[in-house]
């Protein structure tokens, strides 16, 4: 359930009825409502599902994922150019 | 004394029924809306039908009827879709294209000022396309009847002796290209239908591809197949040519063709680009030994910059499929689309 | 470079989707988990769409033979009561209501016949991307009663708490929602609980936890004895939930691992969560194909009971059932295959769907039938 995509707080555009931000999604921008979430401001990043924000994004945790994706690939390369 | 019109005269914005009436107020719509821009010595005759030149080279006959909604979109309007989907369905025939017919249903209540831009439209896809619009009609019917406007367009073409395009000639070791990017049309669409309201850089590549086909024939001597993946998109249409040549088909996902903007348009809206429909692209199929040739010959034509080779004809099959290789290698089975795409949440 | 010292282009780890589809990411977390797997596991994936990715990519084969993922219940449109279908199409079928819902709930069967073809015969049924679009609408046409099809688990559950709110705020009189929403802990457990089930972990739905957080999970992994593993829905996202999902039962580790951090913290979505709460009660929702779950949904509290579109419109229909014969229960709780059904692909196919399963691209057999059929 629940297609979600991540993208970037560019600007408020609005806050009646709903507060709505324009969100780019790796170059398509569409309207996104963030009032369901707490303080996200431009240059955030969201996680968006039917027109919503339901996440702001933890870029701390986003690096620390790929250090660990990092660390399995460079693992995978020795082992196999080892053999 | 001046004779003036008993009738009395009426500028009207918006079509009424009597503009179908096939009185004084269609003749003055095809006045004002259509003759000025489909202009030609085969339509100024005004004849019932149109007469064309007779020739002994084999004729190409395709026919499309364009319900397209929004009439506007980005990249285009239904106007140039509707030529151009005639004249590329010609091209892939193999045929030059040279006459048209439109038939335009329309609904009251339609802005003239939008039609006339449709038309204006038609007649410029026209020109770009080397073709001419010989022949019309125009239909009005009662508010919600239809959707603004549809269009039939039919079309002649003139096919070279020893031309056989036909959807069963792949054979295997063939190989596949793409002449353009694909899903561009449908997301464009679909961007603007159903509220769907993207910000999108995404633009139909409605599109005549007659440069393109010109150059595959003349570089190309074997080319099996030209095929425009529209509705149903490029596995709908890799689906029937496997069928009809009785071979299975292999593509490569990681050299298929598709913007950044389109793929995320995409993934938001959670739709398979392979499924969304094209109107600028053709899928040509070449034996091994032509296909480079054949792709720089692309390359080289106003609307294939992005062509690429996708992939290749397998062995010939009772149950034809069509696989699709994974980035990872492995693969899997695609298959025609099943009813309509609509837009998942989940 | 080692992957300590690299720079990162924020935007490309963020929202790049390619990132998580990235081959060569997906051997090295393939790689990890082919080493670590020691023994026979099965993991169930709980989420729809993890099992689309599943299927997709077809990452079952690339897995090592020991590990079973086993397809759990999580598509809203799979779970929607028939009962429900019914009054929907009941609520469509009136004149003066224009009926509005996500794309994939139209061709999902009830007794009779499904929303596309009381679309078909005249109700006005609009496909909406976002639930928004339905207020806007009520606004905009005060002459029309607005009904949105509220489907779905926690994550779209707030979303309809938000538009409750503020129908409620801003007096708007021609908005209701037919509601069919669902908690995903309580399904689980009650999964987990059945004598006949046999999964070691779990893992959990990334975008629910970024509405929930983690808390309930931790319990729950203590309760049921077994690890529940977060993850994200790519690819390389799912594989790396699994390993960490091998790593904990090679280890006889339980509790929750969050393999989806950038997109899912601790504490959830405190906003959402808490007008979930302002406008929902939990109460004993049916599951298609699976029964009654003990506060396993989401109902609108007495306060906004007025924009329940059960109670505004009179359901005239007589008894709903079930097509004979689908086995869309034990599939979800990981007990058949869709291929052990003998509808599938044979009389229940995406295009005519019998089974709810086979209806929306995430449901199981849908995903079965469209990415599996004819292979191994």
């Amino acid at each position: 359930m629940c297609l979600a995509v991540p993208g970037k707080i560019i600007r408020i555009t609005s806050d009646s009825p709903f507060t709505m931000a324009q969100v780019d999604f790796c170059g398509v921008r569409r309207e996104i409502c963030l009032d369901t979430v707490d303080n996200a401001m431009p240059g955030d990043y969201i996680i968006a599902h039917a027109g919503v924000a339901i996440s702001v994004m933890d870029e701390a945790s986003a690096i620390a994922t790929i250090r660990d994706l990092n660390l399995m690939t460079e693992y995978r390369d020795r082992i196999e150019s080892s053999i | 004394m001046n004779i003036s019109c008993p009738a009395p005269q009426r500028s009207t914005s918006t079509i009424e029924m009597a503009h179908g009436g096939g009185g004084a107020m269609t003749a003055r719509l095809i006045e004002r809306v259509f003759a000025p821009y489909f202009k030609n010595p085969i339509l100024d005759k005004r004849h019932d039908g149109a007469i064309l030149p007779a020739c002994d080279a084999r004729l190409a006959f395709s026919t499309d009827t364009f319900v397209v909604n929004p009439l506007f979109f980005p990249g285009g309007n239904i106007g140039d879709l509707a030529v151009n989907g005639t004249v590329n369905d010609l091209l892939c025939c193999g045929a030059t294209p040279r006459y048209l017919s439109a038939g335009f249903v329309i609904e009251e209540g339609t802005d003239i000022e939008m039609l006339e831009a449709i038309a204006k439209t038609m007649a410029e896809a026209a020109r770009e396309a080397e073709v001419e619009i010989v022949t019309g009609d125009t239909k009005v019917v009662e508010r919600g009847r239809c959707d603004g406007v549809y269009i039939n367009t039919s079309g002649v073409g003139i096919l070279p002796p020893d031309i056989d395009l036909g959807p069963d000639n792949l054979k295997p070791d063939d190989v596949i290209m793409i002449t353009g990017s694909i899903a561009n049309h449908g997301m464009a669409v679909m961007s603007k239908r159903e509220g769907l309201d993207f910000e999108s850089p995404i633009t139909s590549d409605t599109a005549s591809l007659g440069d393109i086909t010109h150059a595959l024939l003349s570089v190309a001597p074997g080319l099996r197949v030209l095929r425009d993946p529209t509705r149903g998109g490029l596995s709908s249409t890799l689906n029937e040519l496997a069928e009809a040549s009785c071979v299975d088909i292999e593509i490569d996902e990681q050299s298929i063709p598709i913007r950044v903007a389109t793929a995320s348009a995409c993934d938001l809206l959670g739709l398979d680009p392979l499924y969304v429909a094209n109107e600028g692209i053709m899928i040509a199929v070449v034996p091994p030994d032509e296909a480079e040739t054949a792709l720089a010959a692309i390359r080289r034509s106003a609307h294939g910059s992005d062509a690429a080779i996708i992939g290749r004809v397998l062995a010939r099959s009772a149950t034809p499929e069509v696989w699709l290789k994974l980035p990872f290698g492995n693969r899997r089975l695609i298959e025609m689309m099943s009813g309509e795409q609509l837009p998942r949440i989940c | 470079m080692t992957a300590s010292n690299r720079q990162y282009d924020m935007e490309d780890i963020m929202t790049r989707a390619a990132t998580y589809r990235d081959a060569d990411a997906m051997r090295g977390v393939l790689r990890r988990i082919h080493d670590a797997v020691t023994r026979q596991w099965n993991i169930m994936e709980v989420c729809g769409g993890q099992t689309f990715t599943l299927s997709r990519y077809r990452l079952e084969e690339l897995l090592p033979e020991k590990i079973t993922m086993i397809h759990g219940p999580g598509c809203p449109v799979c779970v929607t009561p028939v009962e429900t279908i019914d009054r929907a199409i009941d609520i469509a079928m009136h004149p003066d209501v224009t009926f509005c819902s996500f794309g994939d709930m139209l061709r999902v069967p009830g007794s009779e016949a499904a929303l596309l073809q009381a679309k078909a015969r005249g109700a006005d049924v609009q496909i909406l991307y976002s639930p928004l679009e339905a207020l806007k609408m009520a606004i905009d046409r005060p002459d029309r009663q607005i009904v949105f099809f509220a489907i779905g688990f926690e994550t779209t559950a707030p979303i309809y708490a938000l538009l409750a709110q503020k129908a409620v705020g801003m007096g708007i009189g021609n908005f209701s929602l037919l509601t069919s929403l669902f908690t995903v802990p309580a399904a689980v457990e009650a999964i987990k609980l059945d004598d006949q089930c046999r999964v070691d972990a779990l893992l959990a739905a990334g975008h629910v936890c970024a509405i929930t957080g983690t808390a309930e999970y931790e319990s729950l992994s203590r309760e049921l004895g077994i690890p529940i593993v977060i993850t994200g829905f790519e690819p390389v996202d799912m594989l790396y939930g699994i390993s960490k999902a091998v790593d904990a039962l090679e280890s006889s580790r339980i509790g929750v691992v969050n393999a989806y951090g950038r997109a899912v913290r601790a504490e959830g979505n405190r906003a959402a969560k808490k007008s979930i709460d302002e406008v929902f009660e939990h109460y004993d929702a049916r599951w298609r194909g699976i029964g009654v779950i003990k506060h396993s949904g989401l109902t609108l509290r007495r306060k906004f009971e007025h924009l329940d579109a059960t109670r505004r419109f009179k359901f005239s229909h007589t008894s709903s059932h079930e097509c004979n014969g689908c086995i869309a229960a034990k599939i979800m709780k990981g007990l058949s295959l869709p291929a052990d059904c003998p509808h599938f692909a044979t009389d229940c196919t995406p295009q005519s769907p019998v089974g709810a399963p086979m209806v929306s691209s995430e449901g199981v057999c849908a995903a079965h039938y469209k990415y599996n059929r004819f292979q191994p």
